[in-house]
């Protein structure tokens, strides 16, 4: 019976060897790429923060008042269009919106389409328009526009700001807050968790008590009084830095808790024990093998801790307590689609709500990728 | 001559992995008669675990199983072919005819619940009696395996027992349903010496008393030594020889169950130097061709057992060894 | 003529026990009480005991891994002469130099994180024993070619290697600081039988070569009696017996020794062993029995045996027993069986 029936997937040289010479992270990185749920999320995420970083450029008009359409106040969306009964066109085109009061509409504003070929409205790319400055350089080219009027892709609001503009300059700025509170956070608990978790014995018992009481401590009540307390004075980038380190201050105790326990596992661990039997002073010990071994658990915990961050940002300005006009942040933008006038009639205002939860969810799928990635280490059993 | 309670013919098992299909177990064939005690030996990559699984068809999602290979169960009258059993059909086997005990005791009983209360879940699982009925055979059997107050410890917890006690009280709970076949997976490998023994005299005790037969799975070969009545040995998946514990112990015939025997230190064998098998067990991603013990061979044929996977040569008492040289000069008498 | 390299008088290790009694002093775990051994320059002392016998406990205590309650504990080579439980600083990493620790389970002793080459280096930058990368790389590689690794292989990682792999890097890890004295805990027992053979094998070798010395804790007597020159055996903490090796395999006088012996299964399916099988539990380490700690367990236990520890008797050849009967029974063993009343 000969039989070479080795129906085993030869696995060549190269590939064995890049995977015995594969780091950690590389494994990580690897694992991380076969979860497709995971490396969509990761493109969107890519795709999100980038619109937002670009979003001067990538949106035609400036967010705030300055850049606001008078004319055109709860507008809806203008959607270009190729072809209408009037012919088609290279050029995608929008109608032109007059707003009008005459003895006719009881001199009342109504604003009235012109769908005549000659009040079209063209798309044109790279136009020169509203001032930004971006990283320093001050900007006036924008990515499209139309050659007369303005566009308002996801339609206006209340005061005639053109809600796509919006959008993108506030995913920039809940991402600017969530990144400076989680940064805060992280840099707490790397403190009190490491202490806490590499000395153990009372230090521990001390300094969880502690984190215990943080973490009983009600957002909504403590954001109320602060937000008394934060005077009228203070600028909008004041206040946006305010509410940026009090989500700092109260989400450090989730994540002390977890450096914590990592730490507390890895310190048990024999190959820590063979370091320190070689006399290895604390600091090398943290540095050579405590840190790298839980950079993993902690990048997994930063992103995972990021839409809370961005979701009680977003929840506390739309309440009121958080960032205001004209600060723009999701949480701003949905402070006003409480009315019923809204619900009813201006549809458009919920546009933003999409692209907020999109954004929760790309961080929740990476997140949850790159545990699933970290998980299972190397530890390959008999 | 009557059928053996169970069957396995050309059992191969392959894994879907990231890195390809595995193969873990590969025309692996074995019988085992009522009353009987098989012993599988091999070490890591073996494939004697997932042969064992495969029994009772607890393998993970990703296993594979070649359609050419077969599981036959010969209980009374009836044949149940394990290996295409419908979910629902597989409590049969499951604690009922056939039952496993593990080598972690620990990690086999629920932390929460008490040793008594598993126990007589088990039985109302796969058998008509009441509750009560069933409480009282299961306390029956704690005493049966030598645990002092079974009444007592019934209502206890698994923490609250001692190693080799939660291994007695594994071994109850599997032998409370009167099953056909046991399959005992490393069961004395976490155990002190001395318990070991203990725990190795009441399986032995046990075969007898209930005319059960086991699939005794170890590394250890003076356990199988004092165990069982048939070994067969395994290598990276492949059955390499089978006989009586006699014949395979004292008349080794193929080179790997030689170079088992070698590198075991021996208490009377003091003055003898340890002879280890050169190389490494290859990873299952690396399987040899032919015979799959050739790398690591002291007397390979060179080509020859590269590119030809031996079969069996056996001597007239059923003693079989997969192995060219076997083939070529005959099996050892 | 061969010097003392280890001496242990009265060693004990004990263990506060968390919880207990509000007031009063805390429970406390007796993991080693009143050893003392004489480890001889360029032996191998085995030290072999079932669970919560305290061997690895001891071993550690030797390394000032684990603290050193009561007791004398006293290091000499050629050098130096260090007493070990008052050990600090400069001289404890000193000390460090000099004695090494081999873990039992190579998946857990190799950091995932860090190369071979990185994880065998180590001990030389954090002792400082070497002074350029070069030098280092050199002792590196001079050390594994020692321990049979594949020179190539320096660049993986822990993940890449089999569990008898694994435990060569370990021991090239231990040993590239040049140590005299090396505990090996358990290091062959999570290694398959064919595998085992071989870092034993190496050990050895090593040894030879490098002149050192070896604790060698395990619980397989099969191995200690193959490799060691003496052996120790530990029972609950306390040493009950210790020989030459042949000594203690040809005529043990302890009547745990015995069992523990007779409990091995033969590798002949016809020799069922002397029916010597103990019954019984070991007893928990936090509520021992008073008396001598074998008693609960002993088919020859007497009164005394209830009431007084038993104190190492010397029995010449480098023999010695804890046990009060160890005479009669040496005499004349099926007669002093005492029926259980």
């Amino acid at each position: 019976m000969t039989d070479t029936a080795n129906v085993d997937v030869n696995v060549d040289q190269k590939r064995k060897e890049a995977y015995f010479t594969a780091s950690q992270g590389q494994l990580i990185w690897t694992r991380f790429k076969k979860q497709k749920a995971a490396m969509v999320g990761a493109a969107v995420l890519v795709i999100l923060i980038l619109s937002g970083f670009f979003a001067p450029f990538l949106t035609p008009y400036d967010p705030t008042i300055a850049g606001r359409n008078a004319d055109y106040q709860n507008g809806a969306p203008n959607i270009p269009s190729f072809c209408d009964e009037n012919g088609c066109s290279w050029r995608p085109f929008i109608y032109t919106y007059e707003r009008t009061r005459s003895i006719k509409t009881n001199f009342r504003w109504v604003t009235e389409i012109n769908r005549e070929l000659d009040a079209r409205r063209y798309l044109v790319l790279f136009p020169q328009g509203d001032k930004y400055t971006f990283l320093g350089i001050k900007f006036r080219t924008h990515l499209f526009g139309v050659d007369k009027g303005k566009i308002h892709i996801f339609g206006t609001d209340s005061t005639g700001k053109d809600i796509y503009s919006r959008t993108f300059h506030s995913i920039n700025t809940s991402l600017a807050v969530g990144t400076i509170g989680v940064f805060i956070a992280f840099v707490l608990a790397l403190i009190i968790g490491g202490v806490s978790g590499f000395y153990g014995g009372w230090i521990d018992s001390a300094l969880q008590m502690i984190t215990d009481a943080v973490r009983t401590i009600p957002a909504i009540p403590l954001f109320m009084a602060i937000a008394a307390f934060i005077p009228d004075t203070v600028s909008s980038e004041g206040r946006f830095l305010i509410i940026s380190i009090i989500l700092g201050f109260i989400g450090w105790p989730t994540l002390a808790r977890r450096v914590r326990t990592h730490l507390l596992t890895e310190r048990n661990q024999e190959y820590v024990l063979a370091a320190q039997l070689c006399g290895a002073s604390a600091s090398h010990v943290i540095r050579r093998h405590l840190l790298p071994s839980f950079t993993s658990y902690i990048i997994v915990d930063l992103v995972i801790s990021f839409p809370y961050m961005v979701l009680s940002e977003t929840a506390l300005s739309f309440i009121g307590l958080g960032l205001k006009d004209p600060v723009n942040s999701l949480g701003v933008m949905l402070q006003n689609v409480t009315s019923a006038d809204v619900l009813l009639n201006y549809q458009w205002y919920f546009i933003p709500v999409i692209f907020f939860i999109t954004l929760v969810l790309a961080f929740v799928f990476v997140g949850d990728g790159l545990r699933d990635a970290a998980d299972p280490y190397a530890d390959t059993k008999k | 001559m009557t059928k053996p309670l169970i069957s396995v013919k050309d059992l191969t098992i392959r894994f879907k992995t990231d890195e390809g299909l595995v193969t873990a177990v590969e025309k692996v064939s074995f019988d085992i008669a009522s009353g009987e005690v098989l012993g599988l030996v091999g070490e890591s990559g073996s494939g004697k675990s997932v042969t064992a699984k495969a029994l009772m068809l607890l393998n993970p999602d990703n296993a594979v199983y070649d359609p050419e290979g077969s599981i036959t169960l010969n209980i009374g009258e009836e044949q149940i072919d394990v290996l295409s059993l419908a979910p629902k059909d597989r409590m049969v086997i499951r604690g009922g005819a056939v039952s496993m005990i593990f080598q972690e005791p620990m990690a086999s009983f629920a932390p929460a619940i008490s040793i008594g209360d598993q126990m007589v879940e088990q039985l109302l699982i796969h058998s008509d009696m009441n509750a009560a009925r069933a409480r009282e055979i299961s306390i029956e059997m704690l005493a049966r395996v030598g645990i002092p107050d079974p009444a007592q410890r019934f209502g206890q917890y698994a923490f609250e027992f001692s190693g080799g006690m939660r291994q007695r009280a594994m071994i109850a709970m599997a032998l409370s349903t009167k099953p056909k076949l046991l399959i005992a997976d490393e069961p004395t490998t976490a155990l002190d010496v001395t318990i070991q023994a203990q725990v190795i005299d009441l399986m032995k005790d046990l075969v007898s008393e209930f005319h059960m037969a086991i699939l005794f799975i170890t590394h250890d070969l003076g356990v199988i030594a004092q165990t069982v009545d048939q070994v067969a040995v395994m290598y990276l998946g492949n059955l390499v020889e089978k006989g009586s514990v006699r014949q395979v112990l004292r008349k080794p015939g193929h080179p790997y169950t030689r170079g088992l025997m070698d590198a075991l230190p021996k208490l009377d064998e003091l003055d003898k130097p340890l002879t280890a098998i050169k190389g490494d067990i290859p990873s299952p991603l690396d399987r040899p061709t032919g015979c799959v013990f050739n790398t690591r061979c002291p007397v390979t044929l060179g080509e020859e057992c590269e590119s030809r996977v031996p079969v069996y040569t056996a001597t007239e008492d059923g003693h079989q060894i997969a192995c060219l040289l076997a083939e070529n000069e005959g099996a050892p008498v | 003529m061969s010097e003392t390299l280890i001496a242990t008088d009265e060693l004990s290790v004990h263990f506060p026990l968390r919880g207990g009694k509000l007031f009063g002093p805390p429970p406390v775990v007796h993991a080693v009480e009143g050893v003392s051994v004489h480890i001889e320059r360029g032996s191998f002392f085995g030290l072999v005991g079932e669970s919560g016998s305290g061997k690895t406990t001891f071993g550690r205590a030797l390394l000032r891994a684990a603290p050193i309650t009561r007791g004398e504990a006293t290091y000499s080579d050629s050098d130096v002469t260090y007493d070990l439980p008052s050990l600090k600083d400069d001289d404890l990493r000193e000390y460090r130099k000099r004695a090494q620790l081999i873990f039992q389970d190579p998946y857990a002793a190799l950091s995932p994180r860090m190369t071979v080459r990185d994880i065998i280096a180590e001990p030389l930058e954090v002792m400082g024993l070497t002074k350029t990368r070069d030098e280092t790389d050199k002792r590196v590689r001079e050390i594994a070619a020692k321990c049979r690794i594949n020179l190539e292989h320096l660049r993986r990682f822990p993940h890449a290697f089999s569990g008898g792999q694994r435990q060569r890097i370990s021991i090239a890890r231990a040993l590239v600081s040049e140590p005299r004295f090396i505990v090996a805990d358990e290091s062959v027992a999570a290694l398959d039988v064919s595998i085992q053979a071989d870092v034993l094998n190496l050990l050895k070798s090593i040894q030879l070569e490098m002149g050192l010395t070896f604790l060698f804790i395990s619980h397989d007597l099969s191995v200690v009696a193959h490799i060691c020159d003496h052996v120790a055996v530990m029972y609950l903490g306390r040493l009950v017996e210790t020989a030459p090796t042949r000594e203690l395999f040809a005529g043990p006088r302890h009547p745990y020794t015995k069992a523990l012996l007779s409990a091995i299964p033969s590798l002949d399916p016809d020799d069922h062993g002397n029916v010597q099988k103990l019954e019984g539990e070991i007893p928990s380490p936090t509520n021992p029995p008073p008396g001598c700690k074998f008693q609960t367990r002993c088919r020859f236990a007497i009164d005394i045996c209830r009431k007084d520890e038993p104190k190492l008797s010397h029995l010449g050849f480098e023999h010695d027993v804890a046990c009060h009967r160890w005479q009669e029974l040496a005499e004349e063993p099926e007669a002093s069986v005492v029926d259980p009343a």
